[in-house]
């Protein structure tokens, strides 16, 4: 076990390596010049010239990839050429906010697809099984930007009883628990309706596998209670890679909510990303992008790891 | 004291191909204390059977019927499944045919013992831990205490066969069904096991079905024993009349001798040619007709009843095998 989380450790830095070059060379290789866009098309020659000196714009490729990478291993990821803040600040405060929105879908999606996934096995080809089947192919179908929209525009322009935007904003950290929490609801909605889908679908499908198997039957023949027979001995089975797509989902998810973000004014890492992005903001991208891959392995090794500590047949 | 009363049970399986009669028509009774064993080819019906008797039979695809299916008086087939699971690992118990895969894999050896001792005897804590120790070495798990910890996966077959027989034991049934419960079990272990088996007869007057390929085990263990072919029992006797005057074509094949004209019977081990008949379709004449060797012409015109060979001995067979007799 423990070597074997070493082993997967030792992973985690060439894979970042990978990341930090791909994402380099992608920045570098889109047209649009950063200096330009944040100075404007007027600017003096030499402020021009002071900002790409200030950021090693000056240099050769590998020279700016060099001296960047050569910071970030001291824990420096730079300055925001736009903001002028340092990047790893700017993710202390964004981070949190993009965790807990992760959380909220993740938390939905958790929320919907047990309960749904587990009953669906248990009666199977009923109308709740046929309702859980069309839900997780809409889960699949319809985008989660789309699903947005059609959520703003039921439950609160028309209902008026969700607020829309408001996550991370002073007045509602300021509020109580409904002012707090309420404007999650929507945006946790639309960002875990695919996990939703797709967690309802394993669950479903692992749990309908768990059922058939000889060992239910030796809990039947024991004669315990259903609720028994179906908490301990069937999903405590079926849970096994139900877990572990839920963890990898959850790394997966951070990187992924760029859309949720812009479209609820969330000011997470995916908004920032997002406006780094358009404003070629380098070091803001590139600090980001490293930070999600981090945690998007993270995440995968966790899942692993709840893979061998759920099944006691798996040793690493 | 009849413990068990079977008559008629019928069991068949909704299939693509049309219903399976998987169970057409058994009938038996079974005395408290006594020990029955059922044999018969792969696909006789026997686990069906068995699990019927339980009501384990997933319905659907399956459904069970019986004129009468009565344990203790009561009537198996019109309780309500809550009923039937106070039941269920208390006062019958059943031991699976497949030990590798009837341990559930997460959960400990230990905790699927104590489970039935919580659920059928309110045992908790410490004195249910001493009993589930004293289970596993009642079926000869050597130091039982640190097993109890173990997963099934750490465990050989027969040591997963050994639990399960101790998780069938531990409520002490009236009734239990094993379903070639030693057959993963080396010599010695077997040996053992059987005598397990017959002291609790002898002991506690437990019933018993035992289900098995090995005649040789039936016939050193069980008291009477019913011979099933085509989900039907077709020859059912105490075990030495039985195995003195087999009187049924299959029982005959059964014991892979086949008896000479003269009635002198032949060693000359043969396993019985041609395959059993397929349970979608009605059976009108003798099932075992088409791979029969004894048959006569009669067996062509009508089917076998049951024919009392004295002693509680009988065979559903037209051919007179009464006076001859196999050598063993
Ligand atoms: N769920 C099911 N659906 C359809 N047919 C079934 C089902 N379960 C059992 N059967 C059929 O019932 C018949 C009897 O099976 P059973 O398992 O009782 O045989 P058996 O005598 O125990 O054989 P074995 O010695 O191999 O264990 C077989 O033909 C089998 O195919
Ligand atoms: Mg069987």
């Amino acid at each position: 076990m423990w070597s074997y989380l070493g082993r997967r450790l030792i992973q985690v830095p060439l894979v970042l390596l990978v990341v930090s070059l791909m994402t380099f060379a992608i920045t570098r290789a889109t047209p649009g010049d950063p200096v330009t866009i944040m100075l404007g098309m007027q600017t003096s020659p030499e402020a021009a010239k002071a900002m790409r000196e200030e950021f090693n714009l000056d240099r050769s490729l590998p020279e700016q990839y060099g001296l960047w990478i050569a910071k970030v291993l001291t824990g420096d990821l730079g300055r925001s050429m736009r903001l002028n803040d340092r990047v790893t600040t700017l993710i202390a405060e964004r981070l949190p906010i993009s965790l807990q929105l992760a959380s909220a879908g993740m938390l939905f999606a958790l929320l919907v697809s047990i309960p749904l996934g587990v009953i669906a096995a248990l009666r199977r080809n009923s109308w709740i099984d046929y309702l859980c089947t069309g839900y997780t192919v809409l889960g699949f179908a319809v985008p989660n930007f789309g699903l947005a929209l059609i959520l703003i525009y039921v439950f609160s322009i028309r209902l008026d009883w969700l607020p829309i935007t408001g996550i991370g904003s002073s007045e509602a950290e300021a509020g109580g628990f409904w002012k707090h929490y309420s404007p999650f609801i929507i945006p946790a909605i639309a960002l875990g309706s695919l996990q939703t889908a797709m967690l309802t679908r394993l669950l479903r499908s692992s749990m309908i596998d768990v059922l058939s198997q000889d060992y239910m039957r030796t809990a039947r023949a024991k004669g315990l209670l259903p609720a028994n027979i179906v908490i301990i001995h069937a999903l405590k089975n079926a849970m096994i890679p139900f877990v572990t797509m839920a963890a990898v989902q959850f790394g997966y998810m951070i990187g992924v909510q760029v859309t949720i973000e812009y479209i609820f004014a969330v000011p997470g890492m995916g908004s920032a990303v997002l406006n780094a992005v358009i404003n070629r903001d380098f070091p803001v991208i590139q600090g980001f992008t490293l930070v999600i891959a981090v945690f998007f392995l993270v995440m995968n090794i966790l899942a692993d790891m709840m893979y061998a500590l759920l099944d006691p047949r798996i040793r690493y | 004291m009849t413990l068990l009363r079977v008559r008629n049970l019928r069991t068949r399986f909704a299939t693509d191909r049309g219903d399976v009669r998987a169970v057409n028509g058994v009938s038996f009774d079974l005395a408290e204390g006594e020990i029955l064993g059922l044999v018969g080819e792969s696909g006789s019906g026997k686990s069906v059977t068995a699990m019927s008797i339980m009501r384990l039979v997933p319905e659907p695809p399956g459904h069970v019927a019986a004129d009468s299916l009565a344990f203790d008086g009561r009537e198996l087939l019109q309780l309500s499944e809550a009923q039937m699971r106070e039941e269920r690992g208390s006062s019958m118990a059943m031991v699976f045919q497949d030990p590798m895969r009837s341990l559930n894999p997460v959960l400990t050896i230990g905790r699927q013992i104590l489970e039935v001792l919580r659920r059928h005897q309110k045992l908790d804590g410490p004195a249910a831990k001493r009993r589930a120790i004293e289970l596993l070495e009642t079926v000869g798990i050597p130091s039982a205490e640190k097993r109890l910890g173990a997963y099934p996966h750490q465990f050989s077959g027969g040591m997963r066969q050994r639990v399960m027989i101790a998780i069938a034991l531990s409520c002490n049934p009236r009734l239990l069904i094993a379903d070639e419960a030693t057959t993963a079990l080396d010599v010695t272990i077997q040996a053992q096991i059987i005598d397990l088996v017959k002291r609790l007869t002898r002991e506690r007057g437990t019933s018993v079905i035992w289900i098995s390929h090995d005649l040789g085990v039936v016939a050193g263990l069980c008291d009477r024993v019913n011979v099933m072919y085509a989900g039907n029992v077709v020859e059912s006797g105490p075990i030495r009349e039985l195995f003195h005057r087999p009187s049924h074509g299959y029982t005959l094949g059964l014991m892979g001798s086949t008896p000479r004209v003269d009635g002198v019977g032949v060693r000359r081990l043969t396993p019985i040619e041609g395959v059993p008949p397929n349970l979608i379709e009605p059976i009108k004449l003798c099932p075992f007709l088409p791979r029969c060797r004894v048959s006569v012409p009669a067996c062509q015109a009508t089917p076998p009843e049951r024919r009392d060979l004295g002693g509680g001995h009988w065979a559903a067979c037209l051919a007179d095998l009464a006076p001859r007799s196999v050598a063993r």
